[in-house]
């Protein structure tokens, strides 16, 4: 990224953070929990209650917790049609 | 500590699929969906990401590479008769039901696709002597294994192998006489006794309430009982037209009034009484309704119909099906053919087709998470699965406000 005058530090600093993120990737979504139904999928919506902050707060948690070690057993499913 | 922390967190199996992959952690028990950047990091690399850039974090835009769970009516088989089964179980069960052996070689065909859970209901499993081998075989290919059991057969044999399964429910459907008025026998004392006695033994126990006319006015009791029981987890189902309970529908199913205010009412209940609450895919219109924030829900992987996407599920004789209360798959595959049937073009008929919705789902900002909402009760009211949920407030709304287009319901 080419610094320029005219970008405000906030610029320069959410373009940095933005780069950092694209190399780093990100947890698009998590699913808590288990569901024993055996008739439909249920979906833990507690997070609901407290809104999108909390969710920000817990995400990261989930996304270091993830990069702490890499995991056992990788599987390829073969990728669906579009 | 910090090496016992790291070995909880280890994630236990990593899927690669076309927006990244999905991983499983065990402690906090998540799915985690990761783009390609985070993937490529837990050392995960797909060739099938080259030449697509557009499908990097692309969550929902297609199909996943296999179902994340399946649920396997092991059998068909319950002396209960409730009014509402939506498998219509019988003490009998059904002809040509499979045993272990072929449970137990669909589960490795499961795990080699990379599936994650399986959900294992019936009739009755619990009364199934061979449902711990059947367990211990999906946790010998690493996947986990969780049950619904309705607490009124079974008990003894259930509760040594309790600890095979990541969660077990006990279907409570009312407390005292709105059980029985739900169900139309009596059987709250016997599955509140299996609640209490599978608590003593495992802290993963939950209870499935089928909300349905008469007991919504009671969910509040019922979410205070599951705390009281020192329960995990409440989840929260919308009665299907499926099985028996196709007749008892009209009977049974919420009228449009509690529609609107379940998610109201079940947030209120679930932080007064401090417990985690889970809904079906099928409450999802009801949930949007209430125009949530749409990145939390994202977030929260919180979808409508994912049947024949997220899940399949499988009859008592090895049939393939989208959902539990969907109708056999085109074709008549079985469990054990999922890997060849998915990836067909017309794979699960109209599950997949969502994207071509009508109005008011066409324009409708959730439509992505959505789906239409619940495509068994489309196809029990509307006669086509394709059609949007009839009992969705917004396409109520829509069609209100076009009089001369109403549909009549078709019973089938």
């Amino acid at each position: 990224m080419q610094y320029s005058p005219r970008m405000s530090r906030h610029h320069v600093l959410d373009r940095l953070s933005a780069r950092r993120r694209r190399r780093r990737g990100r947890v698009i979504a998590t699913r808590f929990g288990l569901n024993p139904n055996s008739s439909s999928l249920g979906v833990d919506v507690t997070f609901l209650l407290y809104g999108a902050a909390a969710l920000s707060l817990v995400t990261p948690v989930m996304a270091a917790l993830l990069r702490l070690r890499r995991p056992t057993t990788h599987v390829e499913a073969p990728a669906p049609k579009e | 500590m910090w090496k016992r922390l790291r070995r909880r967190s280890e994630p236990r199996r990593i899927r690669a699929e076309r927006f990244g992959a999905i991983a499983e952690l065990d402690r906090p028990r998540a799915l985690l969906f990761v783009d390609r950047a985070m993937a490529r990091r837990l050392g995960v690399d797909s060739p099938a990401w080259r030449g697509d850039p557009a499908g990097d974090g692309d969550l929902g835009g297609a199909p996943l590479g296999a179902p994340i769970e399946a649920h396997l009516q092991l059998t068909n088989r319950c002396d209960a008769g409730c009014q509402g089964c939506y498998t219509g179980a019988t003490p009998a069960g059904s002809p040509g039901e499979w045993g272990p052996e072929e449970w137990k070689r669909a589960i490795d065909h499961l795990a080699e696709r990379g599936v994650f859970h399986l959900a294992l209901g019936g009739g009755e499993s619990a009364t199934l002597p061979w449902l711990g081998e059947v367990a211990a075989h999906a946790r010998a290919r690493g996947v986990v294994p969780n049950l619904t059991t309705s607490g009124l057969a079974g008990l003894e044999r259930l509760l040594p192998i309790a600890d095979l399964f990541g969660q077990i429910n006990v279907s409570i459907d009312g407390l005292g006489p709105t059980y029985a008025a739900v169900r139309g026998m009596d059987g709250f004392a016997r599955a509140d006794r299996a609640v209490r006695a599978l608590r003593r033994r495992k802290r993963e126990i939950g209870i499935n309430v089928v909300v349905t006319r008469s007991n919504f006015s009671e969910l509040d009791e019922i979410i205070a009982y599951a705390r009281r029981r020192r329960l995990n987890e409440v989840e929260l189902l919308r009665f299907k037209p499926a099985g028996r309970g196709t007749a008892a529908y009209a009977q049974l199913a919420c009228s449009d009034a509690q529609h609107r205010a379940f998610w109201p009412l079940v947030s209120a209940a679930a932080r007064r009484h401090r417990i985690r609450v889970r809904i079906d895919c099928s409450y999802t219109p009801m949930l949007v309704h209430h125009r949530p924030d749409r990145r939390v829900l994202e977030q929260l992987a919180v979808y409508g119909c994912i049947a024949g996407d997220f899940l399949v599920g499988a009859r008592a004789g090895g049939q393939l099906a989208a959902c539990s209360f969907a109708p056999g798959a085109p074709g008549r595959p079985r469990l054990d053919q999922l890997g060849a049937y998915w990836g067909q073009e017309d794979a699960f008929g109209p599950f997949r087709a969502w994207r071509e919705a009508d109005e008011p789902c066409a324009s409708c900002e959730y439509h992505s998470l959505c789906r239409g909402g619940c495509k068994a009760v489309s196809l029990h009211l509307e006669g086509d699965a394709r059609r949007p949920d009839p009992e969705c407030p917004r396409v109520i709304e829509h069609r209100r406000s076009r009089p001369g287009r109403i549909r009549l319901p078709v019973a089938i």
